[in-house]
């Protein structure tokens, strides 16, 4: 660690500049280049979790008919894909995007810092995390691959405690808990980064509450990441030695306890919502005031409510184990935690919405992603305090109402929020613009298919559709006409998403050739990151800025100008 | 470089190290509250008939070396403050270290050859789980210990140098601080695990 401070505080960045290709794109030290690492990773993972979605939901669609691309589907890969598709979308392709990526590209160029704090470490965080997805791959290839659901839960993920341990022949469950293991050291070794960074390297002036909303949301987020971690790690350690060794932490014909499992993994597992959100609750209130052109109403509001959300998140776990067979009095004091947990994001919301209020909107790209978001997390949001109240859960528990809520929590968050952030910091980080008219018709297309998807399968899951049924032909009460007609409307509703990213993906390779150069600060932004070139230099500053005003100040009355970077002296 | 800018109030290392720990305190407590969950689900059957008694006597005397190490590290961290000779309590710090970890390794073998395995009864598999995570620790902070002196041999200018520049550009405060969490949390892991 202490060789890193020293290269940083004592020579400045000329030795860097004579570097070779390996070292400059491939086992880069620069926070940016990490980033685009991340993000790129991510968007790769994107799709691979994307063909699993499609091929289980055109076999939910058409049963037991032959998929395009795939074949015939049978019950064992239905049950992998269902938990790669889970453990692929939370952990693959939100961690990197919305934490990793967009922590590393923005967290040092928004405090006016020339890197992370730990350089070296921040390169090692990425290449275990890389390390990581071969091993996840792997364990799909290889026998025995993790089947149990993306939660894991024994004794169906210890393969119901066998008499005889296969180890080879559950090979590829044991590597999936491994995989997800070395993810969570490569994020948090990029969280300690994140803190530190934050804490130590900002620009002169500025104060904690001059940074920008997302340098706040990102150090809330990887703080309940840091603090939620360590008993899921604990727990898989002992799923592993179950699967491994026979040891039956979980076994109850020994005296373990499954239960036991659930509450370590959803310890993690409901901050771990907090940890996806908050990045793009930032992210997205950062749009809405650039675009809005008037200040973040309720910036330290948002503050504070976040960091309630953040210990909120700690005592609401086991509103996902309600029919686990806990207290019922237990039941009612996570009920209340959980619906208490929506008064912070409600504190969002309203803030977002005042800001938005008789405001001169820009509607471009990112702009319409942000506004998406709000419409769409609302139904996440509001269908979750219905969820949240154990008696309707008792009801609704694992069935697709349940789905339907967490997809329009999380997609609005990670697609939504992600590609508002996305096409926003494109000028920045690539240099160039991106095209508007691909953008609004990728927009445009990917709300239509989300909420085709999704939408039908409210009413289906209120009907009684449970979700972990792989061919519903088998189920009459199930098979009645509006709800084959629903999944044929979720199945439709998904391939028009899959298309929608077709010009997406135009519009990002062919920008970045083609596309008209990016100025300094095309959206007359005001925080630190617009100071510098696009793409920032390595160092990220020709001269170092220093800090004299909060970074949401738009549209002040008297000034010529609708903004006011923060780095202008009076 | 950002030279106009003021000295940080805690130092990179230390301010790393002390988040790392937080995440490594709720790691440890996971492990042991699974334990006393399932303690107190066993109710008079534990520990199991049949299985092994822990040495509560002769770990007692193996820990003595562990907090030895950890009151020589105090002694190491005042002469590293005073920029004095810091090597030899180094040096004591990881010799009782070790000693701590052989003799515990070898009551690991004992333990094994009286038929207390990871799959002999939930009462061997925690035991092994908690005091094998702590001896994987340990062995880590002993190696980090050793890099801290491989740092000073090499700089052996950084012992004179003002102390904040000590303070962010050596290992050893971030090093002591995950000692240290070796040496307390041990006491913690003794008085549920093995009383
Ligand atoms: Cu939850």
């Amino acid at each position: 660690m202490a060789t890193e401070v020293k290269q940083h505080s004592v020579s400045p960045h000329n030795h860097h500049s004579e570097l070779s290709f390996w070292r400059k794109y491939i086992f880069s030290t620069d926070h940016k280049v990490i980033g685009m690492q991340y993000l790129l990773t991510g968007l790769i993972m994107v799709f691979v979790g994307g063909f699993f979605a499609y091929v289980f939901r055109m076999q939910l669609a058409f049963p037991g008919q032959g998929i395009p691309l795939y074949g015939k589907l049978d019950a064992n890969a239905y049950n992998m894909m269902i938990t790669m598709h889970g453990t692929i979308m939370i952990f693959w392709v939100a961690m990197p995007l919305l934490v990793a990526a967009f922590g590393n590209l923005l967290i040092p160029t928004m405090i006016g810092a020339d890197d992370m704090a730990f350089p070296t470490l921040n390169m090692i965080s990425y290449w275990v995390f890389f390390i990581s997805t071969v091993v996840l791959i792997l364990s799909m290839v290889l026998p025995g691959p993790m089947a149990a659901g993306w939660t894991a839960y024994p004794p169906l993920s210890a393969n119901g405690y066998p008499a005889q341990i296969d180890f080879w022949g559950s090979i590829g469950g044991s590597l999936w808990i491994l995989a997800v293991a070395l993810e969570f050291v490569a994020f948090l070794i990029g969280g300690i980064n994140f803190l530190v960074t934050t804490f130590n390297m900002r620009a002169p002036g500025m104060k904690l509450m001059d940074m920008p909303i997302t340098v706040w949301m990102m150090n809330i987020a990887v703080l309940v990441f840091m603090f939620s971690v360590g008993p899921l790690v604990a727990g898989a350690v002992m799923l592993l030695f179950d699967r491994s060794f026979g040891t039956g932490f979980y076994n109850p014909a020994v005296g373990g306890d499954p239960i036991l499992f659930q509450h370590f993994f959803w310890f993690f597992g409901h901050p771990e919502v907090y940890v996806i959100l908050l990045p793009g609750l930032g992210m997205v209130a950062e749009v809405i005031a650039t675009m809005a052109r008037k200040p973040l109403f309720g910036y330290k509001a948002i503050i504070y409510a976040s960091i309630i959300s953040g210990f909120l998140s700690f005592i609401v776990w086991a509103h996902h184990q309600f029919i686990a067979g806990i207290d019922p009095r237990m039941a009612v004091f996570f009920s209340f935690t959980t619906i208490m947990i929506s008064v912070p994001f409600a504190v969002w919301m309203f803030a977002a919405i005042a800001t938005l209020w008789k405001a001169s909107i820009t509607l471009n790209t990112p702009m319409l992603f942000a506004l998406g978001f709000i419409g769409e997390f609302l139904l996440g949001g509001v269908t979750g305090i219905y969820l949240g109240a154990s008696a309707f859960d008792i009801y609704a528990h694992d069935n697709y109402f349940v789905v339907a809520h967490f997809h329009y929590a999380l997609i609005p968050d990670v697609f939504f929020g992600g590609l508002a952030a996305i096409y926003f910091w494109y000028p920045k980080f690539v240099g160039r613009m991106y095209n508007e008219t691909l953008g609004k018709v990728h927009f445009w297309l990917t709300t239509l298919g989300f909420n085709m998807i999704f939408l039908p399968l409210f009413y289906n899951g209120l009907k009684g559709e449970h979700r972990r049924i792989f061919d519903y032909s088998a189920w009459p009460s199930l098979m009645s006409a509006d709800m084959t007609q629903n999944r044929v409307i979720a199945t439709v509703g998904m391939l028009i998403l899959c298309a929608a990213q077709i010009p997406f993906v135009i519009n990002m390779i062919h920008s970045a050739r083609k596309g008209v150069k990016a100025e300094r600060n095309p959206w007359k932004a005001n925080s630190l990151e617009w100071v510098t070139a696009s793409p920032p230099p390595h160092g990220n500053f020709e001269t170092y800025p220093s800090v004299y005003r909060g970074p949401y100040e738009y549209s002040v009355p008297g000034r010529e100008e609708d903004y006011w970077p923060q780095h202008l002296p009076q | 470089m950002n030279q106009t800018k003021s000295r940080p109030l805690v130092s990179n290392p230390i301010l790393g190290m002390v988040f790392f720990l937080g995440t490594e305190i709720m790691f440890f407590a996971a492990f042991i509250s699974a334990y006393l969950v399932n303690r107190a689900n066993a109710g008079f059957t534990w520990p199991p008939p049949g299985q092994p008694r822990l040495p509560i006597e002769a770990t007692a005397f193996n820990s003595l070396f562990l907090i030895i190490s950890g009151v020589t590290l105090i002694v190491a961290w005042i002469a590293f403050k005073n920029k004095t000779q810091i090597h030899k309590w180094l040096w004591l710090t990881l010799g009782c270290g070790s000693i701590f970890v052989l003799l515990q390794g070898a009551e690991w073998v004992r333990l094994l050859h009286f038929g207390l395995t990871v799959s002999s009864s939930l009462y061997g598999a925690f035991f092994y789980l908690i005091v094998g995570a702590h001896a994987l620790h340990a062995v880590a902070g002993l190696l980090c210990l050793l890099s801290v002196l491989r740092q000073f041999q090499n700089q052996p200018n950084l012992l004179k140098m003002p102390f904040a520049i000590q303070m962010a550009q050596s290992f050893f405060p971030a090093a002591a601080l995950f000692w240290g969490f070796v040496v307390l949390v041990w006491p913690i892991i003794y008085l549920t695990v093995y009383l």
